[in-house]
């Protein structure tokens, strides 16, 4: 029987699905007869929900217009050069 | 994912699309992953200007290279990967990080023992059970934006390491496998630095919950929903 501070030592394994199927049901079975150790992953189940509530600032209009235009200059070829250099970048 | 499965349906019109140069397809996919690949950026490059430069590059190198993409990974991994890059090499050559693995090392030793050991008895067990979270529902959560911004601020004062597979992983879903093969760390790195900042994370939570029923004064409070 897992003790709670191996619980909250493996919660996010669980969380994250790394618990093998035994080690799975010891979590569960210990979860089931803990209120404290439940509340506890609760909490950090609803941690996770705001950290995600958080939505990233839309990008500015003239955004996508600078990308593709530098994509163009890039492609009609004066920028072969600096093409090879993204392509070595993604490497 | 795992190593040679194919990309989601999902992706494969997408994929078809910017292939063969589709603008709209182009747009479209900028509008829908810029800002959070930006916040992405800002991890490695804290500084705001720096980051939107980051990803700029990033999509020129994207649109450039999506001839080579071969679905090993999901699209919005592939793509972060090269944010990832090129925000790491960015950040190397300003001086903000020397090596990345001292930063990960850094991460891992932030805290002399796991966060909230103090918690567990020597026996393992609770000394006090946490306090239920009532009042963190899930229409709290998208309404009370102090809630959100507090953890956001508490996220950005996490060591760099920990912030770094808190946003890949939680914030933008990043498959475990696919951040180890960004960020070069071990799985078992990986493990203990997302979950030291998680804990440190819901810490935070739970001051501001603990705060608004007035038994943890000197924390920030947090009003009550009318």
């Amino acid at each position: 029987m897992l003790t709670c501070r191996e619980v909250s030592d493996r919660a996010s394994l669980y969380l994250d699905g790394g618990l093998r199927w035994h080690q799975r049901i010891g979590f569960r079975a210990h979860l089931v007869m803990c209120k404290a150790c439940a509340r506890s992953m609760d909490q950090l189940a609803r941690t996770l929900t705001v950290l995600r509530a958080a939505e990233p600032a839309p990008p500015a209009a003239a955004t996508e217009d600078s990308i593709l235009q530098r994509l163009a200059i890039l492609r009609r070829g004066s920028g072969a050069d600096h093409v090879d250099q993204e392509q070595s970048d993604r490497s | 994912m795992r190593k040679n499965e194919v990309v989601p349906d999902e992706d494969a019109d997408v994929i078809a699309l910017l292939k063969a140069g589709d603008e709209a397809a182009y747009r479209s996919l900028i509008r829908a992953q810029h800002g959070r690949l930006v916040r992405l950026a800002r991890s490695f490059c804290r500084v705001a200007a720096t980051a939107e430069e980051v990803v700029q590059d990033s999509w020129i190198a994207v649109f450039t290279g999506i001839g080579e993409y071969r679905g090993e990974a999901p699209l919005r991994s592939w793509i972060a990967g090269i944010v990832v890059n090129k925000a790491r090499a960015r950040a190397v050559r300003d001086g903000r990080i020397k090596n990345f693995s001292d930063l990960v090392q850094a991460g891992l030793e932030a805290e002399a023992q796991m966060p909230g050991a103090e918690k567990f008895g020597p026996d393992g067990a609770w000394r006090e059970a946490p306090a239920a979270w009532d009042d963190v529902t899930p229409e709290r959560i998208v309404g009370d934006r102090q809630l959100v911004d507090h953890l956001g601020e508490a996220l950005e004062r996490l060591p760099d390491a920990q912030r770094m597979v808190v946003m890949l992983r939680d914030i933008d879903g990043h498959e475990p496998a696919e951040i180890c093969r960004m960020l070069g760390i071990s799985d078992g790195n990986l493990r203990i630095l997302l979950h030291r900042a998680r804990l440190k994370l819901r810490a935070v939570v739970d001051g501001l919950v603990s705060a608004g029923d007035g038994a943890a004064p000197g924390h920030a409070v947090l009003p009550r929903r009318r």
